[in-house]
């Protein structure tokens, strides 16, 4: 090995080398295949050093940490019996066993619980259960209205100041309260979100169950990360500090903020890195991670309004029905036929946002007049932050029949920029609008314009 | 088997295999958080082989044959768009093959020479190895530790691995995994 490659190499296991020097590295192992297999053996090495030299000290966390995930995924009713036989079986054995089986034990009840829960859908506690020790998970750091939560089968309303306690279930009003954790890590919920913060897998773990929080993470104890969970297996492990969590139907966003998130499944996890999101389904693997336009958590200074994102758009097709924000001026046969504008005067990052979980179609504003035979240029903003928007525009006659649909190029996830082209109205066409076809899309479309040219 | 007996029997498997297996996960995906979540499922899918398996043999070749088709599947299901992640895959990817057909027992001498050896290194190789590996001191930080520069205390510890290698080597009788 050169002393240039043992510097890349040492710099790379230490974790110091720069992104240019791990390029170099890379280039070097390509290219020297004596120095591959020097490296190769230096490789395991390191890391058999790495995991050698500590873990006396994490054998026990650890053991405890296999016997519960066994226990989250298997036997859940006959492993929760034999602990409670066991504790209860003489005082002798339970007092040689309390630090550390029935610790397990009493997480393991816990974490029953939270099964339980999210199988119901309801808060409960396993039955014929003493109730386990409280820990404070988080307090309440701002809330004008105060938490809802559910603490065993009470219901209580926490205010700011207030403490979250291991176990409880959270269900957030609509002024997005935020919760702190002991190390500094917040949790800003938006309205409607729920979290449950039974430890059901490391000490830093809380579980997202409905809606989107936002996370800034403290800075993280090596190897025990903190770790979002939802009720579908999704694991969001901080690597990183700022990222949205979200439950969108079947599916868990992640959107990275600062820093970087490892997100998916037990075996299947992508590394998110700041600007970027991925997705996951319920039994999927996490999708690349893309960019995307827009803020994240756009929701906590009123963007993207999660009532909005959530709610039926499908059912209630276009925006017909809000058109508050939106102008639509008669159409002239020159200059600017109409202009549909979604945004607020007053707040350009405010709007209306289009949501198709599948596929499906949005009617931008009301036909609007349009000649025969004049040549028109449309033109829409999209940001499309995932899936793709296709835009159209339907030419209709006197009767309202469609004369003709024009469409145009697709949006590309990541993407924000104008979309459109020319089209001369048909012969025949009386009146024109726009049309938004989205498939699997999550977008903002700032404003549609179409100029007649001549 | 009642769910007590099998949930005492898992105790003790983990207890005494967990550290061997997470090194050797640890050695072939350079990532400890996933390492510890592979080794999780192994000893998952143990659980629910307990009936069917063989308790008087050592079990430990059989854990890192699952380990090992752990791993496989990781490789298979992982993005390698990062760098990190291509350079973890290409090594971790030949040091498999190397050794996929070597016996379980193979990794164990290995892993507990390595141990011995450690102890036998010369004091100053020693003090950097514990400064490195044991305090998390990063190359920086020992330098000024051991009164060496950065690039004198990275070259210190190559060497330090190669002298942990080639001790290894001596006393498994040169003998390959």
């Amino acid at each position: 090995m050169t002393d240039r490659q043992i510097e890349l190499s040492e710099r790379y296991l230490q974790g110091e080398a720069t992104p240019e020097e791990v390029r170099a590295l890379l280039r070097e192992l390509e290219a020297d295949e004596k120095f591959f297999e020097e490296f190769k053996h230096e490789w395991e090495t390191h890391w058999l050093l790495k995991t050698n030299a500590h873990a006396h000290a994490q054998d026990e966390s650890y053991v405890k940490r296999v016997i519960h995930y066994v226990h989250a995924t298997e036997d859940k009713e006959g492993f929760l019996q034999s602990v409670k036989a066991r504790i209860q079986d003489s005082p002798r054995r339970h007092r040689r066993l309390w630090p550390g089986f029935a610790m397990a034990g009493a997480a393991a009840v816990l974490i029953l619980g939270v099964l339980v829960a999210l199988s119901t859908n309801k808060p409960t506690t396993p039955t014929g259960t003493e109730p386990p020790t409280v820990a404070v998970a988080a307090t309440v750091k701002s809330s004008q209205t105060g938490v809802t939560v559910k603490r065993a089968s009470a219901s209580l309303v926490v205010q700011a100041g207030g403490e979250i306690q291991v176990g409880d279930r959270v269900l957030a009003a609509a002024d997005k309260p935020v919760l702190q954790r002991e190390d500094g890590t917040t949790f800003q919920l938006n309205a409607s979100a729920e979290m449950d913060f039974t430890s059901t897998e490391t000490p830093n773990t809380a579980t997202l169950l409905a809606g989107s929080i936002f996370v800034t993470a403290a800075q993280q104890k090596p190897r025990v990360p903190l770790i979002i969970r939802t009720p579908t297996g999704v694991r969001a492990e901080v690597v990183g500090t700022r990222f949205e969590v979200a439950i969108e139907g079947e599916k868990t966003l992640l959107r990275v903020e600062e820093g970087s998130v490892r997100f998916g499944q037990v075996n299947a996890t992508v590394l998110v890195p700041a600007g970027k999101m991925s997705e996951v389904s319920a039994a999927g693997t996490p999708a690349t991670p893309s960019p995307f336009s827009g803020a994240v958590a756009g929701w906590r200074n009123g963007t993207a309004p999660q009532s909005k994102r959530t709610g039926n758009l499908l059912a209630n097709p276009g925006f017909e029905a809000e058109l508050e924000h939106w102008t639509v001026e008669p159409a002239q046969v020159k200059g600017t036929a109409c202009v549909i504008d979604q945004r607020e005067p007053s707040d350009p990052r405010k709007g209306k946002v289009l949501k198709a979980p599948n596929a499906g179609s949005f009617l931008l504003g009301q036909a609007v007049p349009c000649v025969g035979g004049v040549k028109y240029r449309a033109r829409a903003t999209i940001h499309t932050v995932a899936g793709s928007f296709t835009l159209k525009l339907h030419f209709l006659d006197e009767k309202g029949e469609m004369l003709r649909i024009q469409q145009f190029e697709k949006s590309r996830p990541g993407e924000q920029r104008e979309i459109g082209g020319e089209v001369v109205a048909p012969e025949g066409s009386v009146s024109v609008r726009f049309e938004v076809e989205a498939s699997n899309a999550v977008g903002f479309i700032d404003t549609c314009v179409l100029t007649a040219d001549e | 088997m009642e769910v007590a007996q099998r949930v005492s029997l898992l105790e003790g498997i983990v207890r005494e295999h967990q550290a061997r297996l997470r090194a050797y996960v640890c050695s072939r995906t350079g990532d400890p958080e996933a390492a510890d979540d592979i080794v999780q499922d192994v000893f998952l899918i143990a659980y629910r082989k307990l009936d069917t398996l063989d308790l008087k043999e050592p079990l430990f070749p059989w854990l890192l044959t699952v380990a090992r088709s752990q791993v496989r599947q990781r490789w298979r299901s992982q993005e390698r768009s990062n760098l990190d992640e291509r350079i973890s895959s290409l090594v971790s990817q030949r040091l498999e093959e190397e050794h996929a057909d070597a016996p379980g027992s193979a990794f164990e001498e290995h892993f507990e020479q390595l141990r011995k050896c450690v102890e036998r290194l010369p004091g100053k190789l020693r003090s950097l190895i514990d400064l490195v590996y044991r305090e998390n001191k990063s190359c920086d930080e020992a330098s000024s530790t051991v009164g060496m520069n950065p690039t004198a205390v990275r070259v210190a510890l190559h060497r330090a691995r190669k002298a942990l290698r080639e001790c290894v080597q001596t006393s498994l009788g040169g003998a390959h995994r």
